[in-house]
């Protein structure tokens, strides 16, 4: 029995070896007479299908042969256009042209699903060699990509759009792509970066001519040449570069070439940030609590040319602002918020910040803040040269250690990247708790905070006066800021108005105001405060209407100083000649022996003075009145008629008469005992802090000529001897 | 002789023998004891003062007028805004840099136009007892490197009781070594003025070697204001400072 079974198992074998034997199984259809429209595509014997006969296919019944059967060389270009995806799949690396030689369509099909890349267009032609899709201007290699969105674009470069992370093993030295959209690229080093634009060239990072990458906190233009990018390697950089660590940018060009970098906000080795406070309970800022964040108004751009390299180096571990130290070759531009740097042939050029608006009615101020750094040379011109910015839109330039040129005006430019990190009214306030800096824009949309240099200007002038809140309001101490107008200290409401204007040397110099450093313009405005205060303090023990109180001091010394004017041959003289000399040429006069109005007079003071100091410039005679008249002036006041400038909101004072007198150099105060006694029993008189009572007294001896001076051995010398009624020795 | 001492020399030497001059005829009381001597002193002294005074206005004429530009007058091409307005020393492509001739033409209009107030009407001289008048200045003024040379045409009779002495023609001169070397700077930061660039390097060791600062402050109409200010050269406490406007090409 179990005999008979295997006999039959043989017997079936046998028949069976036929069919696998002949050319054809029993049901193979020929293909010579196969009716290739309505016919069942399962019966064609693939293996053996003639060349000539696929051309008998119709374009609707490709997509039935097998995958794996088709023969893509002997398709037309119809036939192979209606190719699947699983059929163009498999003759992938035969297709000349993926984008127009198949259904595109199919063709990004394909490649998923043999791949699991997707490619959102092919451009104008790709095709894939060796598992690589090759295309006019790219390459990007399949292994290991799976999940990763690429588009070849119609001028053959490969760009990655997908996905968001992607680590610098991943991609093999065969390929040509450019990373699009922001992705976290982990270097060979392991450091990860944002990067979005770079490109990748056969194992090279670059930027592609044309394009603008940005790699972590910087932005690069390539625009005449590629631009090779180093990150986080030892590798010596080549041709046109860009090599970049935590601590350190290196720019390279070759004679030819270019290379342009934009650090951005944020930039930690340009400190291009500021501080983020945490605030307490109370909503007082806390000054050690805070965060680095962009700083939005920080802006750089640097472009090396013609053999040009440049090196930045960290100095944060010295609390130092970067140094830059560049080769004297080529050209090397800086653009820093409102200042430009150039070296050209080795020689330093810049062009200074220009007024923060022209016409501040008009004209948004510019609030940029430049870069705080250093910068020196190898170049012959530049030995012992260095340039100091701030991140305020100064600058001074060394030479030899020597400071011989810069923004000047007593603002300080500091290498010390903590002076230079105090940019906003925060950073003031969280310095300052127990001051107010409020924001008092005259247009509140081209005034949205206060610019790096009010803030370093401000903090300057208050660092070293502790206690200075007692003059500018008390418990309710208020510096206000605004973008144009004039500054001023507010008596009663008792605060310090500060403008931008006066505190940037250019725009003061366009507004035709006094020539005055920002500092001589705020200590000026801080003796009303003193002033304010003592007024306070009489009106408190109920003695500011008795005499001897300090504006009738003031009145008094104004009203006998200017009587003496008036009643001075010399000057009476001088008027009625400038008068007659005016009617002659027929113009403007100034009745000012006729006047006796205090207010009125005050006014035909300062303009007659103002006519003659601007029309000194272009008249001879005038000159000779001009000269003449600050002779007598100057005799009688020791500085301009503005000591006679008459205040009507506070009941005709004449308030700028210790104002004016503060602004007077040692020497030339000397002549004036009268005001430098007032000077300074009007600071005893207001209990002062230790610095200012310090400062008030030496700069009183200086002008009395020491405690043991001539002066002081023949008069009464010491405090309280002018003004009396608050004073306290 | 010392760069800082340029008008001391010879107000000391003018005041000096006015000084003797004033102490003999104080001490004697009568003019007339010696004549010949009193005469002659009066004429040295008169000379001395006025010489004194020329070199006294001269350099303050030097020290003004670097504040303007060298102008004492304000030339066409100039700043017409500012608080000071200032000559431009480059404007429209054009270099208007002052020669020698002009600066020392500027400084005799100074010396012409002020040089009453250094001469106060004489009053020391009408204060003993002569009389003198004086008519009006005309100065011609020569700069070299390191030399001003003032020659003054200026009528002036002393007169005392029945003698009258005439003088017409008075001369100084003062050494000029600094200000020679911080004109050589303006110019040079003027020559190497390209558009709104300003050229650091270009002047950098002449200005530490001179111990010069330079402050720059640019204007809104495409225009800068120099100041160089030489913390060595003074006239009393006031440092020497060149002041003067130039004005980029428009782009």
């Amino acid at each position: 029995m179990m005999q008979n079974k295997w006999i039959s198992v043989l017997l079936i074998l046998f028949l069976l070896s036929f069919s696998l034997l002949s050319e054809c199984p029993p049901d193979c259809a020929d293909p010579l007479t196969f009716d290739y429209s309505g016919g069942d595509y399962q019966e064609i014997d693939w293996s053996t299908f003639p060349e000539e006969q696929w051309l008998d296919i119709p374009l609707e019944r490709i997509e039935e042969i097998p995958p794996l059967e088709l023969d893509y060389q002997f398709l037309d270009t119809e036939q192979r256009w209606q190719m699947s995806s699983e059929q163009i799949s498999a003759n992938l690396e035969k297709i000349e042209n993926l984008a127009t030689d198949v259904n595109p369509e199919q063709a990004l099909e394909a490649i998923y699903q043999s791949t699991g890349v997707s490619v959102v267009s092919l451009g104008e032609r790709a095709w894939v060699d060796n598992n690589v899709l090759q295309a006019a201007a790219g390459a990007f290699d399949f292994a290991g990509k799976s999940g990763w969105e690429i588009e070849v674009s119609a001028e053959g470069r490969i760009f990655v759009l997908q996905p968001p992370e992607i680590k610098a093993k991943q991609i093999t030295s065969a390929e040509i792509f450019t990373l699009r959209n922001e992705v976290t690229y982990t270097t060979s080093t392991n450091v990860a970066l944002k990067v979005s634009g770079l490109s990748i060239e056969r194992g090279q990072l670059m930027v592609r001519q044309g394009d603008t990458a940005t790699i972590g906190d910087y932005s690069l233009d390539a625009l005449d040449n590629p631009v090779n990018i180093y990150l986080h390697e030892e590798k010596e950089p080549q041709g046109n570069y860009v090599s970049l660590s935590a601590l350190s940018l290196k720019i390279g060009t070759t004679t030819e070439g270019t290379v342009q970098v934009e650090p951005l906000p944020g930039n930690k080795l340009f400190s291009m940030v500021k501080r983020e406070y945490t605030q307490d309970a109370q909503g007082h800022l806390r000054a050690s609590q805070f965060t680095l964040i962009p700083d939005p108004q920080a802006q750089m751009t640097i472009f090396a040319s013609g053999g040009n390299s440049l090196e930045v180096t960290s100095r944060e571990e010295e609390g130092k602002t970067p140094l830059l130290k560049e080769n004297g070759v080529g050209d090397l531009f800086i653009s820093s918020g409102r200042l430009e740097i150039k070296v050209e042939q080795g020689n330093l050029k810049v062009t200074f910040p220009g007024p923060l608006y022209r016409y501040e009615q008009f004209d948004p101020p510019d609030l940029s803040n430049s870069v705080a750094l250093e910068l020196v040379s190898d170049s012959a011109q530049m030995q012992g040269s260095v340039l100091r910015t701030s991140s305020s839109n100064r600058f001074a330039f060394f030479q030899n250690g020597q400071e011989i040129a810069g923004t000047d005006q007593g603002l300080e430019v500091s290498d010390s990247l903590e002076v230079n990190l105090m940019k906003t009214r925060e950073d003031l306030a969280a310095k300052y708790p127990k001051i107010k800096f409020i924001l008092k824009p005259i247009r509140k949309d081209y005034y949205p905070g206060i610019t790096a240099n009010m803030a370093q200007a401000t903090d300057q002038w208050l660092r070293d006066k502790p206690g200075i809140e007692q003059y500018l309001g008390g418990s309710f101490a208020e510096i206000r800021f605004s973008e144009s107008g004039g500054s001023g200290f507010k008596p009663i409401l008792s605060y310090l108005q500060l403008s931008e204007r006066d505190v940037d040397p250019t725009t003061r110099a366009i507004s035709g105001e006094r020539v005055l450093t920002p500092f001589q313009i705020i200590n000026h405005e801080f003796v009303h405060a003193v002033e304010n205060l003592l007024w306070a303090g009489e009106q408190q023990k109920g003695v500011d209407k008795s005499p001897g109180n300090l504006y009738s001091l003031y009145q008094s010394y104004a009203e006998s100083s200017l009587q003496e004017l008036l009643n001075d041959p010399n000057f009476n003289s001088l008027v009625n000649e400038f008068n007659k000399y005016q009617s002659a040429r027929h113009s403007g006069k100034w009745p000012l022996l006729e006047t006796t109005a205090p207010l009125e007079r005050s006014r035909l003071l300062t303009e007659m003075e103002s006519y003659l100091r601007i029309n000194q410039k272009y008249d001879l005679q005038t000159a000779v009145f001009y000269e003449r008249w600050r002779d007598l002036i100057s005799q009688k006041t020791g500085t301009t008629s503005y000591v006679f400038y008459v205040n009507t909101q506070l009941g005709l004072r004449y308030v700028e008469v210790g104002s004016t007198f503060s602004e007077l150099p040692v020497e030339e105060a000397r002549d004036f005992p009268y005001l430098a006694q007032l000077e300074y029993d009007r600071v005893l008189s207001t209990n002062p802090p230790a610095w200012l009572r310090q400062q008030a007294e030496q700069r009183y001896y200086a002008i009395m000529g020491g405690k043991e001076g001539v002066y002081c051995r023949e008069h009464a010398c010491g405090p309280c001897l002018v003004y009396t009624l608050t004073c306290k020795p | 002789m010392s760069k800082r001492g340029q008008v001391t020399t010879f107000m000391i030497v003018g005041l000096f023998t006015l000084l003797v001059f004033g102490v003999i005829i104080s001490l004697s009381g009568e003019k007339a004891k010696n004549e010949y001597y009193l005469e002659l002193s009066g004429e040295q002294a008169l000379v001395s003062y006025v010489e004194s005074c020329l070199i006294s206005t001269a350099e303050k004429g030097l020290f003004q007028n670097s504040k303007a530009g060298g102008y004492f007058l304000l030339p066409e091409h100039s700043t017409t805004d500012l608080f000071e307005n200032l000559p431009y020393f480059y404007e429209g492509g054009q270099t208007f840099f002052p020669s020698n001739s002009l600066l020392a033409e500027q400084v005799g209009t100074y010396v012409d136009t002020m040089l009453s107030f250094c001469l106060d009407d004489f009053r020391l001289f009408q204060e003993q007892g002569y009389t003198i008048i004086a008519g009006k200045p005309t100065s011609q003024v020569t700069l070299s490197s390191s030399k001003l040379r003032i020659e003054t045409e200026m009528p002036l009779t002393l007169a005392w009781e029945n003698q009258q002495k005439e003088f017409s023609l008075f001369q100084a001169s003062l050494l000029l070594e600094q200000f020679s070397a911080d004109w050589q700077i303006a110019e040079k930061i003027v020559q190497e003025q390209n558009g709104s660039e300003i050229c650091l390097s270009c002047f950098a060791n002449l200005a530490a070697e001179n111990n010069l600062f330079v402050s720059i402050v640019p204007l809104a109409n495409d225009s800068y204001l120099f100041d160089l200010r030489d913390n060595d050269y003074l006239l009393g406490e006031e440092k020497f400072s060149l002041q003067f406007a130039v004005k980029n090409d428009a782009e």
